[in-house]
């Protein structure tokens, strides 16, 4: 804390002696009398003036405080309440950071937490004199400023900020203050970065900003209370394409960001169909619910799921989309050279009408977006490889013998050995992991059992970490045989021969249903040709469309038929590529065009932001803020508080409580 | 019975015309409490003269002096006391604090005129008095006598007697002890601002000896009561020390220590068979003869 003084006159600080010389000059000189004998009135003196004592030096103290209080208010002092008091003249660039990120929408008694920031920034701005240059930078999925370099249009600012929305998008914290920190880097003067925000948990935790020590960082949270929210924080299906006539899993998670339970209803709306189920969810946990649809029109089909809002002070997250796309045929890549395996796959592969196989060249890596599915056996880790892998579809993938265990980088740490196979001396024996989807039809029996098949040769793998890959079927000694990579979630790693003379499962009647199950439930809607349907706020939107003729006429347009702006197309062999101009609002957008079907993406609302919970004022400190609860506050530590009153009531308050102490005493005595 | 002059300060005309008429049974004049006045007038070696009275018929012839006789052609007669006559010793305190005023009185002009009119009635009855006065020590020593001249010595001595040093009437008792040969009556004027434990280890000899002692703690009602307002400095008048009290705050606590003081003394006379007054300069001095007739 600084103080200064507007009539600093220190001689007048010698008048606050005043009271002591009394003291002292009054108990000096007092009549003198001669008496007989002294000693007894010494004798009781002593012993009366260990109470007269305290009691004078009380009476001394209040003068002396009441007359150094009116001294100082005479020189009209100004706290600041930090060491940054800036001399009169010099320069103030200050960049304001308001947070409009999705989770300022909540509303903080009365007003949204982002009014409450608009408003504390214009007290911010509002104290810049004309001297100074500002900034503002809106902080959400993609930071901008308003002003391209600092500014003095303080006016316009203000303008900015009545006039400014609450977005829908996440906050990317740490972009922010890096802009931030780069409009003030040559800059001259006293420089400030103010943050308005609600400091949400999700947004913040992990945000370090390192600033350097000539910028002052200022946090002011808005968010006064953890705010109670219940939210769909996520809706997808298995599988993630449909097939005609097929049954779709649908999954919606609702999340409870309470600390008391929450009992809701939650309505799933599938084309004409509509479906409701009620649930409890305790504080703080998820719940998972599942709706069984069926699909049945071609293209892309749109899920919505929505909670009953009653008692929801945050409604935005109460809905989610999902673009359920139907396609007859699932596309499945085989190599164009036979093998035993490939010729087993392709046979079985053949007795799905749903499945679409079609050849997969080494030699075209932009035709490996064709497909959703590839069978790679023994591919080494090329370029095909990465392509495949790039392309989002799902790869089941036989490593080949003679690489290294390290190759296999999505399944494997630090391991060093090479890829040999083995045999069994009868034949090794399968485990199924009855948690995975692809065998949850395998679970009564009706379909056989996948795990009785008789293995005879394999690759020697060691057993992969389960937070590397989550087993379909091991063998009974931890060897993985069918594994899905949580790194690349779209890759399995096959270690099942197919071939007669290394096993028998491709002779089991389980074999069809297993590879079946297995596209169905891990296919990916991610591939070349499945992106671009489901987005999450603050991303742009992109889709492919299959390259045919004119595409110039593709149009996207908003579900009240507001068309958006598009970017300037791009192309491959097989694809066009659209992408919006902007990060479109929440809601469903629809693809027009005349050589496209009907097409359907969606903008959800982001799950990060639903949780509410801000840091805590320690957290807020540990990245290096200075943490002020408002403007005013900030206005304080910047121009200081004059605190003349305040010395003027401890003045009175002194004078009164002498007069009343001295008269207590007297009435005493 | 000899008549005293009457321009003395501590006794004047009315104060002897009072004192004619007070019924002064001196009791203490004896040797024991019982025995009223004693005189005797026997001769014998021991017999000390006491005066001259004319010759009339009937007297005894041995006691005419002859020298008398041979120069003045007239007969008298030699007459003499018994040894056995009493004896007052009076201690008069003449230290400063003695000089201390109530309402222009002093505390020593008060003693003396007590001090006066007791060694007026003393040698009104033909007893014999001695006065002693002292501060730190013995200033003024009358020797016993019952004569007209020895009681204006006395006077003398009163009026010309100024407040002196400290007191100390422990180490004037002490001194004062072999000077007295005779048993007798001791009275002791004082404001007693001494240690008291000293005092009566002092008058003990006299006590062992057979004194009758009585004490007359003179003191004023402002040193009783501490009658005063306001903040003041109290000079010491013995020792000129100062002390700044504020009066109004320490009344009640000085008053407690003064009756402490007093009944200090008062319990050390009662053990020692000590007569002990407290006399005060508001109260008429020829009330402080009562104590002789209890």
């Amino acid at each position: 804390m600084t103080i200064r003084f507007i009539n600093f006159i220190w001689p007048l600080l010698a008048l606050a002696a005043i009271p002591l010389l009394a003291h002292l000059f009054a108990r000096t000189r007092p009549p003198a009398i001669k008496f007989s004998s002294i000693d007894l009135l010494r004798c009781v003196s002593r012993n009366t003036m260990r109470v007269r004592k305290p009691k004078d030096l009380l009476l001394l103290l209040l003068r002396t405080l009441a007359v150094l209080a009116a001294i100082l208010m005479v020189m009209r002092p100004i706290i600041f309440a930090d060491n940054r008091w800036v001399a009169p003249g010099s320069q103030r660039n200050v960049v304001v950071i308001v947070d409009r990120s999705a989770s300022m929408a909540y509303n903080e008694g009365g007003r949204t937490r982002f009014a409450i920031a608009c408003a504390e920034a214009s007290d911010i701005l509002g104290s810049l004199s004309a001297n100074d240059t500002a900034n503002i930078i809106w902080l959400d999925a993609a930071p901008s400023a308003v002003f391209p370099e600092m500014g003095v249009n303080i006016g316009f600012l203000r303008d900015n900020l009545r006039k400014a929305q609450v977005s829908t998008q996440p906050g990317a914290a740490s972009e922010a203050l890096s802009r931030a920190r780069r409009l003030l880097q040559k800059l001259e003067g006293q420089k400030e970065i103010h943050v308005i925000s609600d400091f949400q948990r999700s947004t913040w935790q992990h945000c370090q900003p390192k600033m350097p020590p000539n910028i002052a960082f200022y946090a002011i949270p808005v968010a006064h209370s953890s705010a109670a929210n219940l939210a769909i924080t996520d809706l997808h299906t298995t599988p993630a394409v449909g097939l005609p006539g097929a049954s779709v899993d649908t999954f919606a998670e609702i999340s409870n960001f309470s600390d008391a339970p929450r009992k809701t209803s939650v309505f799933l709306t599938f084309g004409e169909t509509r479906k409701k189920q009620e649930l409890v969810i305790q504080p703080w946990q998820k719940s998972t619910i599942l709706f069984h649809l069926e699909a049945t029109t071609k293209g892309d089909n749109l899920i919505r799921a929505a909670l009953d809002t009653d008692g929801d002070n945050f409604a935005t997250d109460n809905q989610r989309f999902y673009v359920l796309p139907v396609r007859e045929h699932i596309t499945v890549a085989l190599p164009e050279k036979s093998t035993p395996q490939t010729i087993l796959l392709a046979r079985a592969l053949r007795c799905l009408s749903w499945i679409h196989i079609i050849p997969l060249p080494e030699n075209s890596p932009t035709q490996t977006e064709l497909s959703d599915v590839a069978f790679i056996p023994e591919l080494p880790h090329n370029s095909l490889f990465k392509n495949l892998l790039k392309s989002g579809q799902l790869l089941i993938w036989a490593p080949p013998t003679g690489i290294s265990i390290a190759e296999l980088d999505d399944f494997y740490t630090a391991e060093k050995q090479t890829i040999t196979t083995e045999k069994a001396k009868d034949s090794f024996q399968l485990k199924i992991n009855n948690t995975a989807p692809s065998l949850a039809i395998f679970k009564d029996g009706r379909y056989g059992d996948p795990a009785s098949a008789l293995i005879y040769q394999r690759l020697r793998l060691p057993p992969i970490a389960p937070e590397n890959a989550d087993s379909i079927l091991t063998y009974s000694d931890g060897t993985p045989a069918i594994c899905r990579s949580k790194i690349h979630p779209n890759l399995i790693l096959w270690n099942l021969p197919l071939d007669t003379k290394l096993s028998n499962f491709a002779k089991q009647v389980t074999f069809v249903p297993f590879i079946a199950e297995l596209i169905l439930r891990h296919s990916s809607a991610n591939t070349t040709s499945l992106r671009g349907r489901n987005f999450s706020s603050g991303n742009h939107i992109q889709r492919n469309f299959p390259v045919s003729g004119s595409t110039a006429n593709v149009t996207l347009s908003d579900s009240l038929q507001q068309p958006l702006k598009l970017q300037p197309s791009t192309s491959t062999e097989l694809f066009t590529t659209y992408t919006s101009k902007t990060a479109p609002a929440l809601g469903v957008y629809t693809w027009h065009g005349s050589t496209i079907p009907a097409a359907l993406s969606v903008i959800n609302f982001p799950a990060n932001e639903s949780d509410l919970r801000p840091l805590s004022k320690t957290e807020i400190q540990a990245m290096g803020a200075h943490q002020i609860s408002n403007a005013r506050t900030m206005r304080d530590i910047r121009d200081g508080r004059e605190i003349w009153h305040l010395l003027l009531l401890i003045a009175i308050l002194a004078l009164f409580l002498e007069a009343f102490l001295n008269y207590f005493f007297e009435r005493k005595s | 019975m000899p008549t005293p002059p009457t321009q003395f300060k501590y006794l004047r005309p009315e104060d002897i015309r009072r004192l004619q008429s007070f019924e002064f049974a001196p009791s203490i004049f004896v040797e024991g409490y019982l025995s009223g006045r004693h005189r005797s007038h026997h001769r014998g070696s021991s017999i000390e003269f006491h005066d001259y009275r004319q010759y009339v018929p009937g007297d005894d012839l041995a006691l005419v002096d002859w020298r008398v006789f041979a120069r003045t052609d007239r007969h008298f007669l030699r007459t003499f006391e018994q040894e056995t006559n009493m004896e007052c010793h009076i201690f008069l305190d003449s230290s400063a604090s003695m000089g201390f005023e109530h309402n222009g009185l002093a505390k020593l002009d008060y003693a003396s005129f007590f001090a006066a009119a007791l060694a007026y009635l003393v040698t009104r009855n033909g007893d014999r008095v001695s006065l002693q006065i002292f501060d730190d020590k013995i200033r003024h020593f009358a020797p016993p006598g019952s004569t007209r001249q020895h009681l204006q010595t006395i006077m003398h001595l009163l009026e010309d007697n100024r407040p002196g040093n400290h007191t100390s009437v422990a180490t004037a008792l002490k001194r004062s002890h072999p000077l007295l040969k005779r048993r007798g009556t001791l009275v002791v004027i004082s404001d007693f601002f001494d240690d008291v434990p000293a005092i009566f280890n002092a008058l003990s000899p006299y006590l062992h000896r057979g004194f009758r002692i009585h004490l007359f703690h003179i003191i004023t009602p402002q040193e009783l009561n501490l009658n005063i307002q306001g903040l003041h400095t109290f000079i010491d008048m013995e020792t000129g020390e100062r002390v700044v009290a504020h009066a109004d705050q320490i009344k009640d606590s000085y008053q407690k220590a003064m009756q402490e003081h007093i009944q200090h003394l008062r319990a050390y006379a009662v053990r020692r068979r000590v007569d002990y007054c407290v006399a005060s300069l508001d109260t008429n001095y020829y009330q402080l003869f009562d104590h002789f007739t209890k």
